[in-house]
């Protein structure tokens, strides 16, 4: 039985934590520059383009940080939020407090995954609103929820594997550079496998790209807005990267990825938490 | 039950190679234990293993009968831990933090209040409760650490080399809280490898080298029995080499060391102040008169070790 007092504790903790490292600071910042820049771009563009996306500005706002940045920040989350617990030597702290590992593990987890999705809340809302500002009224924005929580499941894939990363190296900076490299690896992978298929009108080689976790995690939230906005919305060629996006996946793979990779991690962390000795601060 | 910590034969051997044990300590209740011994002596070893920080290779570790490792939750409620370097969340206030460990300790609201009051107090930290942790001083630090491991009044009390890095006024501020703690009747683990506060403070010493136990004994016996006798003699004038070379060869004579008008002597297993109070009033140097020093702990110690390497 997991104690409530515990976890809210270590959630607080977390979010606090997350937001005293300048590193993530930088990158949160960075995401909201990108939506300031989006709108601005659009801004500028001609009416007879921008006209049949204006109703649906609010899609690319809240869809643009999760094709990689959101994954990056997550990965950084996940990697930092065990590792420097060790490293800094606060886990022993926590550790030798009346907390059971799996209360400090679920806690943890919990506080990272409540400090990234306040983030996407945040920006979400952000883009929603520059959006309504900017071009007036928006259309299905009954979706927008829908949005949001398809992104925070998505985000689970590289969150969890940071975190893995984060338990079983115990070093934040390497195990970072880790999940990173699986990231944008796997990243690389997919547009490679996605040209050649295309050139080469090989399918197979898209069959091969759904076992990649960038796979799930990028295209989730866009399935999801999609499906739930409708032939209307996808029309706009400014959305079609977006819906290209979309198109490839069915819900329910995607959340089979999502699920298999972000299972496979946290298990990972736990046994290396669960069964291994709390490593001392490096002196 | 009156044994409270029980290390048994513990070995750990770490991923690379290196390797502590067998170490063996019995703490009983209400008994302060100074566990001694140089750095990379294994000390820590044995606390993190008692705090179940890490799974021992063999042995066995128990806290009032229960195993550490599995059950982690049980014994960090009956303990209350001060590391050897204490490391916190540096944006808390130390109100923050101690509200926090009052809470993780099952503590009421009210109850909370009232505890962080108290040890705010204790500590002295009361001026600075509302200070960010990374504004304190190294002894600031460390009496904060002295706070959070006696919030809820837990059973046993383990703390790592409690004076490490803290300047003399913090040094007798922790001696005080101490001593209040011994007479409170607390039972009380500490390592430290200043072995004049374990002879201060501590009922029974545990000594490590090496990564194994070399002694455990109640320091008072201790004093008395396992160093020996060291004698100061004063003499009128200072020794002939000769008589010196005579006393070398008592029975029970150890060591003997002249310097200007005196000569100290150390005996073991035999007490021979007799002969060498007649020899040397008998000399040229004549006797003025003869004193009887226990050893140090940490002249035992050095004793101790090198009993251990032969």
């Amino acid at each position: 039985m997991l104690s409530v007092n515990a976890l809210e504790v270590l959630i607080t903790y977390q979010i606090r934590r997350a937001l005293a490292r300048k590193r993530l600071l930088i990158l949160i910042a960075s995401i909201f520059l990108l939506e300031v820049v989006i709108y601005l771009v659009l801004t500028r563009l001609p009416q007879t383009l921008i006209g049949p996306l204006a109703g649906y500005a609010w899609v690319i706002g809240v869809l643009a940080p999760s094709t990689a940045l959101i994954h990056v920040l997550a990965l950084m989350v996940g990697a930092t939020t065990s590792a420097e617990e060790y490293e800094a030597g606060t886990a022993d702290y926590w550790l030798t407090r009346p907390i059971t590992r799996l209360e400090y593990f679920v806690g943890n987890l919990a506080g990272g995954l409540a400090f990234i999705t306040l983030l996407i809340l945040f920006y979400s809302f952000f883009a929603a609103a520059i959006s309504s500002y900017v071009f007036g009224p928006q259309n299905g924005l009954t979706a927008l929820p829908a949005t949001v929580f398809s992104t925070v499941v998505s985000v689970l894939v590289f969150y969890s594997l940071g975190l893995a990363t984060g338990e079983l190296l115990r070093r934040s900076m390497l195990s970072t550079i880790l999940a990173g490299m699986v990231f944008f690896g796997s990243f690389i992978a997919e547009t490679y496998l996605t040209i050649v298929s295309t050139l080469n009108n090989d399918p197979s080689l898209l069959d091969a790209v759904r076992y990649l976790p960038t796979w799930g995690a990028v295209r989730l939230a866009s399935t999801t807005t999609f499906n739930m906005l409708g032939a209307p919305a996808l029309g706009s060629v400014f959305l079609r990267f977006f819906t290209s996006l979309s198109q490839t996946g069915e819900t329910a793979m995607l959340l089979a990825n999502i699920a298999t990779y972000t299972a496979a991690a946290l298990a990972t962390a736990w046994i290396r938490l669960r069964y291994t000795d709390v490593t001392r601060r490096a002196l | 039950m009156s044994e409270t910590v029980v290390v048994q034969d513990l070995v750990k051997v770490y991923g690379d190679g290196g390797r502590v044990g067998p170490i063996s300590l019995t703490v009983r209740r209400r008994e302060v234990y100074g566990l001694v011994g140089p750095n990379g002596s294994g000390k820590t070893t044995t606390i993190r293993a008692v705090l179940g920080l890490l799974k021992p290779t063999k042995g066995r570790v128990t806290v009032l009968g229960h195993n550490p490792f599995e059950k982690p939750k049980t014994v960090n409620q009956l303990i209350g831990y001060s590391p050897e370097i204490p490391v916190f969340p540096p944006f808390y206030t130390a109100e923050q933090l101690l509200t926090i460990t009052c809470r993780l300790k099952g503590l009421s609201r009210h109850e909370a209040k009232q505890e962080v009051g108290r040890l705010l107090d204790l500590t002295g930290l009361v001026n600075h409760a509302g200070r960010k942790i990374g504004n304190f001083s190294k002894g600031m630090v460390q009496r904060l650490s002295i706070g959070l491991s006696m919030v809820g009044d837990p059973e046993i009390l383990v703390l790592d080399e409690p004076m490490l890095g803290v300047d003399p006024v913090g040094r007798v501020q922790i001696r005080d809280i101490l001593r209040g703690l011994k007479k409170d009747g607390k039972t009380i683990i500490f390592s430290s490898h200043e072995l004049y506060e374990v002879e201060r403070l501590a009922d029974t010493v545990g000594m490590v080298y090496m990564g194994r136990t070399v002694l455990e004994r109640a320091v008072s016996e201790l004093l008395i029995r396992r160093g020996g006798i060291k004698v100061v003699a004063e003499l009128k004038k200072p020794p002939h080499p000769e008589t010196l070379e005579i006393l070398k060869t008592l029975r029970g004579v150890d060591e003997v060391v002249a310097e200007g008008q005196s000569v100290t002597l150390l005996m073991n297993g035999y007490d021979a102040r007799d002969e060498v109070a007649k020899i040397l009033a008998n000399s040229e140097s004549g006797l003025l008169g003869l004193k009887t020093l226990n050893p140090t702990l940490e002249e035992i110690f050095i004793k101790v070790v090198e009993d251990a390497l032969r």
